[in-house]
């Protein structure tokens, strides 16, 4: 029965965030493992059938059970390309690349793991609507990945990578299905609710695949490049939340994320979800597209984005549960 | 200064200060000086949180000394016939009903003195009011409206519905108008809806036994006081059942062990009513009163329940709801 002026640790919603979190960590830690007795390195079969099989699964699942709401889309996505811009900026100004390396550690620097690690969090902490909102900020990240940060290691922008990408095409179908009437006969209608079933199942199977994916090159990670990661980690998980918050603040004072409780509690929770969802994926650590972008093949590219990656992780473990805890007290109950 | 304590100025002084207590004590009963004014309270199912909203606001006006009389129908549609047919109407200054089916029965045999409602999900679907602003007849009140679309979105966020049970009493209107709201969405929300009619006390276990059959996915609970009256009953077959129960009023979950529920306060209904009812006794005709409905919606779990049928919550729902464990 331990009280704090934030949060008594007995209290359902302290119980809820543990119980998501700690869960989460172990599961990135089985991942480390997996890493470390892998020999032959099977992390590039992993990711495709991450790709390929489960994430449109999960993507389809939470897509077609949400009505489509443009303003939802938006009000994300303008907020995930402001905190990629500044990031962008703090990253240019304040991080000099080692020479050569064509600014791979900005780019771990300025894009948050919001695949491998947001979309499993956002589910176990905020549900099914935390999940659709997930999703929505990791095709933001994706696109800008492609566009801004393959301009800023390759001098240019590769949209048609983008379009390859697998997780794209569900959240279409999804989207479609969502405004598809249901079968008219009941043995279709079966039908249908049976093979969602199916696809249910195995995009649950996702969200553990996609955090022993995140684990799978943390434990590959020389511990004697951590001392270059110190900066670059340092900026993105502080950084991170601190731009989120501001965001959120102007999102705010311009009535795009009214305070306002009005006649329908959901509207409300709705809103708070938002601002939370933003708040989660902005203090997450470094994402693995650098890496897989740099390296080819999923595995560990060079030092010092890895280094940064690494830091980011190992600082997430206690900024990203602290971002909860404030999350929980001043956007849900404040 | 030796002269104020002579015995004829201390005689003067304790007067005074008798005058002081008498005049703050006099001031200390208002009801001398307000009016008095009466008012009959029908129910159907006994006092409920909206009728301690009500008569706290109610007795709390500077204005009129409120004297009440309440008449329980105790659930019997026959006892409130009675009630109503040996009501004199004219002794009072006020009528306060509570649910669709007292009202209306109240508005079928008094038309000479105001009527207040408190607790009807659809006045006008249920010919009590002509619209929000207007009753255009001797009733005004407080619903306690609730948007299927809004119950149904926050179900979605923590259980997957394909068959869903909607539980309701026959012979009381205002479920049929709910049952009419939900299969406007049942396409939008993509499930399919299981009547569950029931009229007395003996049908329940056969309408249970349906239920459990059906293999429901959730029962939903309109705004029923048949229904609300046995809801401990239903609530704890289902739950026995592994079957969620999503309530539209409040006390199905704190009181009776339902899962979840979206709907209005009830005390806070019944202020509302108040302000009203303190309007219509104040000169006003009840229809120059508008009808009245509450600002917030309020979000209800039970944790308990959700334990055993195995449902987490997400953090944002728990936060922002009453939670009862």
């Amino acid at each position: 029965m331990t009280e704090t002026g934030l949060f008594s640790i007995s209290s359902t919603e302290t119980l809820m965030i543990l119980r998501g979190f700690i869960p989460t960590v172990m599961v990135v830690a089985i991942g480390v493992l997996v890493g470390k007795l892998d020999d032959s390195r099977h992390q590039s079969t992993l990711t495709k059938l991450i790709d390929y099989v489960f994430l449109p699964c999960l993507v389809f699942t939470a897509i077609h059970r949400h009505p489509f709401d443009l303003n939802e889309v938006l009000q994300i996505a303008v907020a995930v390309t402001v905190m990629v811009c500044l990031s962008t900026v703090a990253a240019l100004c304040l991080m000099r690349d080692r020479p050569g390396a064509a600014g791979w550690n900005h780019l771990a620097i300025i894009f948050m793991s919001s695949g491998n690690l947001l979309l499993p969090l956002a589910y176990v902490l905020f549900g099914s609507e935390g999940l659709v909102k997930g999703i929505y900020f990791h095709l933001c990240v994706l696109l800008l990945f492609h566009t801004l940060g393959a301009y800023l290691v390759k001098g240019k922008s590769d949209l048609r990578s983008f379009f390859r990408i697998p997780f794209l095409y569900p959240m279409a179908l999804g989207i479609a299905a969502a405004s598809l009437p249901l079968p008219g006969s009941e043995n279709l209608v079966e039908l249908a609710w049976l093979t969602e079933k199916g696809i249910h199942i195995a995009g649950l199977g996702a969200l553990p695949l996609l955090l022993i994916n995140f684990g799978y090159p943390l434990g590959l990670i020389e511990l004697s490049a951590l001392r270059q990661g110190l900066a670059g980690g340092a900026l993105r998980i502080v950084g991170g939340p601190l731009l989120a918050f501001a965001v959120i603040w102007l999102y705010r004072q311009v009535g795009w994320l009214s305070m306002e409780r009005g006649y329908d509690i959901l509207v409300f929770v709705d809103r708070r979800t938002t601002e939370a969802l933003l708040i989660l994926g902005a203090s997450l650590p470094s994402s693995h597209h650098a890496l897989r972008m740099e390296a080819g093949g999923g595995l560990v590219a060079s030092q010092a984005e890895s280094a940064t990656l690494l830091v980011s992780v190992l600082g997430g473990m206690f900024t990203v549960i602290t971002v909860l805890f404030l999350v929980d007290a001043y956007v849900f109950q404040g | 200064m030796a002269n104020f304590f002579r015995p004829g100025r201390g005689r003067l002084i304790l007067v005074l200060l008798l005058a002081a207590l008498a005049t703050l004590a006099a001031a200390r009963a208002p009801g001398d000086a307000r009016k008095v004014r009466k008012v009959a309270i029908i129910l159907f199912r006994g006092e409920t949180p909206s009728e301690r909203g009500f008569l706290d606001t109610i007795h709390a006006s500077g204005d009129f000394l409120v004297r009440c009389r309440a008449f329980n129908a105790g659930q019997s549609t026959d006892r409130l016939r009675e009630i109503l047919a040996n009501l004199d109407a004219s002794k009072y200054d006020l009528i306060y009903t509570f649910g669709t089916m007292a009202t209306q029965s109240a508005m079928d045999k008094i038309k000479d003195v105001p009527i207040v409602y408190n607790v009807v999900q659809r006045p006008i679907e249920a010919g009590i009011i002509r619209s929000w602003e207007s009753s255009a007849n001797n009733v005004t009140g407080a619903s306690n409206i609730v948007a299927m679309e809004s119950a149904f979105r926050t179900v979605a966020l923590v259980l997957s519905i394909r068959k869903l049970g909607f539980i309701y009493n026959d012979q009381d209107p205002a479920s049929k108008i709910q049952r009419g709201d939900i299969a406007k969405i049942q396409q939008k929300f993509g499930f399919r809806i299981l009547d569950i009619p029931v009229r007395d006390l003996e049908s329940i276990p056969e309408a249970m036994r349906q239920a459990v059959s059906a293999k429901l996915d959730a029962v939903f609970f309109p705004a029923d006081s048949f229904i609300m009256a046995n809801a401990g009953t239903i609530v704890a077959l289902l739950n026995k059942h592994r079957i969620p129960s999503i309530a539209i009023i409040p006390e199905m979950v704190t009181e009776n062990g339902a899962l979840i529920s979206l709907g209005p306060d009830y005390y806070e209904l019944g202020q509302l009513a108040a302000q009203n009812a303190l309007e219509v006794l104040g000169g006003k005709q009840p229809a120059q009163v508008s009808s009245k409905t509450v600002r917030n919606l309020h979000l209800y779990i039970n944790l308990k329940t959700a334990d055993r049928l195995g449902i987490d919550f997400p953090l944002q729902l728990l936060s922002m709801s009453t939670v009862v464990r």
